[in-house]
C-alpha cells in the first residue's frame, strides 16, 4: 500500500513522469491559488472515478469477471475506453451537483474547473493506469488519491515557480511556454531522483 | 455472438444507468424553495432557488445592462450585495477590482440565489426600464449597415447621456432575406445574402449604442446604426444575427420593444486632448460624443480616426469633414486598409491604428495626457490598444465600448 | 470597463498555432523513447483522426446540436478501441509498449478539437484533408522527438546500430537522461524556443518588461 501511494504521487507522478493532463497543468498554471484549485478538483475526482471504474471493471469488464452471472468467457475489457469515459462525465457532474449542494463555498471555488477535468487525460490515464497494473479496488483507492495527489502538487509547485519566473529575464524565445517546458523538464527531473524511495 | 450482445447490452445499460441516476440526483438534490431578494429598500420580491440574480432581476423588470447576455465576461451587470461577504468567482475577479470586491461588489449573472440577498443598485437603474419607441425612418448607409431613427419617450430621452446605449427585442419571427428591401444601388452586394432566413422562436434582446446628436435628441430621436451579423465566412451554416436581421426587415412604423439607457462610456470631465478611434458601426457612440463635446464648445484638440474597408463602407464621413471645417480644434481622420483599385481615393490607406501611431501618437509631445475612447471591432480594439501601450498610454486613460459590433 | 488584461493574458496560447500543435501532442510524449514506438503512435493518430473527421463531417447535418460533443467523443472512442485491438492482434509486442497511451488519445484536445470545429462544418473531403495536415504535423513532431531521444539515449535508431559505442569500442556514450521523461520536456522546450527564433512573430509579450536606465524597452 505504502508502495502504490508512494509511487503514485512522487516516482509515478502522472505529470511528470507520463506526460498525463499537461495541457491544463501548462494552461492553468499562472497563479498559485487556481493551480491548487484544479489539483484540489483532482485529487477528489480521481478518487471517486478510479474506485468506480475499478469496481466496474473488476465486476463487468475484465476476462471472466461476469462469472457471477454464468458466462466466465466473455471477455469485455475492450470496452473499458469508453465506459470510463463515460463514466468520469458522469461522476464530474454528479460531483457538481453535489458539492452545489451541501458545501457551496467548495463548489463556488472549483466550479470552474470540474468540466475542465471531463476531458484531462490524467483522469482517464488513471483510472487505464489501474487496469493494466492489475490494482484491487483497495489498491485502486490508494492509487487514485495518491495520483491525484501527485498531480496537485506538482502543479502547485509549478504555479509557484512561475509566478516569480514571470519577471526572469529570459531569452525572447523561450518566454512562456518554451520556458514552462525546460520548467517542467527541471522538476521532472527532481522527482526522477525520488525513485529510490520505492523499491 | 454472446459476447458483442452481451457487450452491446451491458453498454446501453451502463449508459442509461448514468443517465438515470444523474436526473435522479439532480431532482433531490437542486430543491425548488422561493428565494427573498431585496433591491435597495423596495420591498422584497421572490425568486427561485439557483437561479442567477440578473434573470431574477430581469424577471422583476429590472434590466441591469449585460453585453454579453450573462456569461461573465462583459462586467457590466455589477450590484452590491449588502451583508455577509460571499467569496468572488474567477468571473468576478477578472471583471472587478480588488477595492469593488471588498466593497461587496458582484456581477448578477454570476451569483446564484441560495439565500435571501439584499442588493444595492443605482436608483437610474430602476428607472432604466422597458419603453416602447415607434420606427420613423430607416435607410442604408452601407450594404450592410442600416441607420434606424427611432422616436422613444420624452422621459427615457430625458435620462440620455452620449455614449449611453440601448437595448432592443425582437419578437419570435421568420423571414427570408428576399423580402428584406435593398436600394437598387446595393443590389450586387446582396444577391448571394438572398437566400438566408432569420429564425426565432423566442424574443431575442441585443444592444445598441445610441448615435443621437445633441439636435437629434432634441427631437426625442434616438439614431441607432444596425450592422447586419452575419455568419462568419467559415461556417456558411449559421444563421445570421436574429436581432440585426429584424432590424433590417422591419418597416416604418414598427413598434419596437427596448429598454435604457444604459452603460457608462461617456466624455470624461476635464479638458485632456481627446482621441476616438472606431470601425465599422463603432462610430455610434463616438459621434454622439464628438457631437455632445463640439456643441458643448469644448475647446481641446478632439481628433476622431475612422478605419473602414473601402469606400463603400464610409458613411458619415461628410458630416464630420465639416464640422472639421467648422470648428478649428477638431480633426478628421479615415483610414482604408482594402481600397478598391477602381474607386476614386487619395486619402489615407492602411489600417487605423497604424495611422494612429504615425500619425498622432509618434509625433505627440504627451500621448499619455489624453483621454482615449474606442468602439469598434475586436480585433480593431486590440490593434490600437497594442499601439497605445507602446506610446506608453496608461490604461486608466483608454474607454471602450466592448460590445456594440 | 476598461480591462487591458484581457490583451495581456488574453489566452495567447490559443492564438498560437505552434503551441497549439504541442499541446496536442503532450500526452503521447510518454511513447517517445523509441522511435519505432513514435511511429505506431503516429499512425494510429492519424488514423484516427482522418476516419473520425470523415465520419463526423458525413453524418454533421443530422446531429442533433444538444448532445454533438457525446456524439464526437462516442465515435473517436470507437475509432480508438479498434486501433487498440488491431494493434493487439497484430503487433503485440509495441501495443505492450505503448501501454495506456493509444487509449488516451480520446482525450486528446487536437481530435476532438478538429472534430468540432472543423468537421463539424466541411464536408468530407476536405475535413479528411485537415485531419491528415493535422495529424502529420503531431506526427512529425512525435518522430522528431523520438528520433532525437533513441539516437543520444541508446546509439540507435529503429533499434539498428547507429553511433558506435563505447562499450564496443567506439566513441559514443548512450546519454541516459535522454531515455527519461525530463529530456521530452527539455527538448520540446528548445524547440519551441528554436521555432520562436526563426520566426518571431510567434514570440509571447512578456507580462512584465525590464526597463534600461533610459526607460526604453529593451529589444
Amino acid at each position: 500500500m505504502t508502495e502504490i501511494l508512494l509511487a503514485a504521487i512522487l516516482t509515478d507522478n502522472l505529470a511528470l513522469s507520463f506526460f498525463l493532463g499537461i495541457c491544463t497543468f501548462l494552461a492553468v498554471s499562472q497563479r498559485i491559488s487556481t493551480a491548487l484549485g484544479l489539483g484540489l478538483a483532482v485529487i477528489v475526482v480521481q478518487g471517486v472515478t478510479v474506485p468506480v471504474n475499478a469496481l466496474i471493471h473488476s465486476f463487468l469488464l475484465a476476462p471472466g469477471a461476469l462469472h457471477w452471472a454464468g458466462l466466465p468467457e466473455i471477455d469485455l475489457s475492450f470496452l473499458r475506453i469508453i465506459v470510463f469515459i463515460g463514466v468520469i462525465a458522469a461522476m464530474v457532474q454528479l460531483m457538481e451537483l453535489l458539492l452545489d449542494r451541501f458545501v457551496p463555498a467548495l463548489h463556488r471555488a472549483l466550479g470552474v474547473f470540474l468540466p475542465l477535468i471531463t476531458v484531462n487525460c490524467a483522469i482517464l490515464g488513471g483510472s487505464l493506469f489501474m487496469v493494466e497494473r492489475r490494482y484491487d479496488p483497495l489498491e485502486a483507492v490508494v492509487w487514485g488519491i495518491g495520483s491525484g495527489i501527485g498531480w496537485a502538487i506538482a502543479i502547485t509547485a509549478f504555479a509557484a515557480i512561475r509566478e516569480r519566473l514571470r519577471h526572469a529575464d529570459m531569452p525572447e524565445g523561450l518566454q512562456g511556454l518554451g520556458g514552462a517546458f525546460i520548467v517542467t523538464g527541471l522538476m521532472s527531473l527532481g522527482f526522477s531522483g525520488f525513485g529510490g524511495l520505492v523499491p | 455472438m454472446t459476447g458483442m450482445l452481451v457487450g452491446v447490452v451491458l453498454l446501453v445499460t451502463l449508459v442509461l444507468a448514468l443517465s438515470a441516476a444523474l436526473m435522479m440526483a439532480r431532482r433531490r438534490l437542486v430543491p425548488d424553495l422561493p428565494i427573498a431578494v431585496t433591491v435597495n429598500d423596495h420591498a422584497p420580491f421572490e425568486s427561485r432557488f439557483g437561479t442567477d440574480l440578473l434573470g431574477a432581476l430581469a424577471a422583476h423588470d429590472i434590466l441591469l445592462p449585460a453585453a454579453c447576455g450573462g456569461a461573465g465576461t462583459c462586467g457590466q451587470c455589477r450590484v452590491r450585495v449588502r451583508g455577509e461577504p460571499v467569496a468572488p468567482l474567477p468571473a468576478e475577479r477578472a471583471r472587478l477590482s480588488r477595492a469593488e470586491r471588498r466593497a461587496g461588489m458582484h456581477l448578477a449573472c454570476q451569483l446564484r440565489l441560495r439565500v435571501p440577498v439584499a442588493v444595492e443598485l443605482p436608483e437610474s437603474l430602476l428607472g432604466a426600464r422597458g419603453f416602447d419607441c415607434t420606427l420613423l425612418r430607416a435607410r442604408f448607409l452601407t450594404p450592410l449597415i442600416r441607420e434606424l431613427v427611432l422616436e422613444a419617450p420624452p422621459d427615457v430621452v430625458a435620462l440620455v447621456q452620449a455614449g449611453a446605449f440601448v437595448s432592443l427585442t425582437a419578437p419570435p419571427h421568420d423571414f427570408g432575406f428576399d423580402t428584406i428591401e435593398v436600394p437598387e444601388r446595393f443590389a450586387t452586394d446582396w444577391a448571394e445574402l438572398r437566400e438566408l432566413r432569420a429564425v426565432t422562436t423566442a424574443p431575442v434582446t441585443r444592444a445598441y449604442s445610441i448615435a443621437s446628436t445633441p439636435a437629434d435628441l432634441a427631437q426625442e430621436h434616438l439614431v441607432l446604426l444596425i450592422r447586419l451579423a452575419l455568419p462568419p465566412p467559415d461556417r456558411p451554416r449559421l444563421p445570421p444575427g436574429a436581432v440585426s436581421s429584424w432590424l433590417f426587415h422591419v418597416e416604418k412604423g414598427t413598434r419596437i420593444a427596448a429598454s435604457g439607457p444604459h452603460g457608462d462610456f461617456r466624455a470624461q470631465a476635464g479638458t485632456r486632448e481627446m482621441v476616438l478611434v472606431g470601425g465599422g458601426v463603432g462610430m455610434a457612440p463616438l459621434r454622439a460624443i464628438i457631437h455632445e463635446r463640439l456643441g458643448q464648445g469644448a475647446s481641446q484638440p478632439i481628433s476622431f480616426w475612422y478605419g473602414a474597408r473601402r469606400r463603400d463602407d464610409l458613411f458619415h464621413a461628410e458630416e464630420f469633414a465639416a464640422l472639421a471645417r467648422r470648428c478649428p480644434n477638431f480633426r478628421f481622420e479615415v483610414a482604408l486598409s482594402d481600397p478598391r483599385p477602381d474607386e476614386p481615393w487619395d486619402g489615407r490607406t492602411g489600417f487605423v491604428h497604424a495611422a494612429l501611431r504615425d500619425d498622432l501618437l509618434r509625433d505627440h509631445p504627451a500621448p499619455e495626457a489624453c483621454d482615449y475612447y474606442l468602439c469598434g471591432p475586436p480585433l480593431m480594439i486590440a490593434a490600437v490598444m497594442g499601439v497605445l501601450d507602446e506610446a506608453g498610454v496608461p490604461p486608466s486613460r483608454i474607454f471602450f465600448d466592448d460590445f456594440g459590433s | 470597463m476598461i480591462r487591458l488584461s484581457h490583451h495581456l493574458t488574453d489566452p495567447l496560447i490559443r492564438s498560437n498555432p505552434v503551441t497549439l500543435q504541442i499541446l496536442g501532442i503532450c500526452s503521447a510524449l510518454a511513447v517517445t523513447t523509441a522511435l519505432a514506438t513514435a511511429l505506431t503512435m503516429a499512425a494510429a493518430l492519424i488514423f484516427v483522426l482522418c476516419a473520425s473527421a470523415a465520419i463526423i463531417s458525413a453524418i454533421r447535418r443530422h446531429i442533433p446540436h444538444a448532445i454533438r460533443l457525446i456524439l464526437q467523443i462516442t465515435i473517436i472512442a470507437t475509432l480508438v478501441i479498434v486501433t487498440d485491438e488491431v494493434l493487439r492482434a497484430y503487433a503485440f509486442e509495441i501495443s505492450q509498449r505503448l501501454s495506456i497511451f493509444v487509449g488516451l488519445i480520446v482525450t486528446n484536445c487536437i481530435v476532438l478539437g478538429r472534430a468540432e470545429g472543423f468537421a463539424m462544418h466541411h464536408p468530407v473531403g476536405p475535413s479528411i484533408l485537415d485531419a491528415l495536415g493535422n495529424a502529420l504535423g503531431y506526427g512529425l513532431v512525435l518522430v522528431v522527438v523520438a528520433t532525437i531521444r533513441e539516437l543520444l539515449g541508446t546509439g540507435r535508431l529503429l533499434g539498428i546500430p547507429m553511433l558506435p559505442l563505447t562499450e564496443q569500442g567506439g566513441w559514443f556514450e548512450p546519454l541516459r537522461l535522454m531515455q527519461l521523461a525530463p529530456s521530452a520536456f527539455f527538448i520540446i522546450g528548445l524547440m519551441i524556443w528554436a521555432i520562436r527564433t526563426a520566426r518571431p512573430e510567434q514570440v509571447e509579450r512578456p507580462e512584465h518588461r525590464l526597463l534600461s536606465r533610459q526607460g526604453e524597452a529593451r529589444p
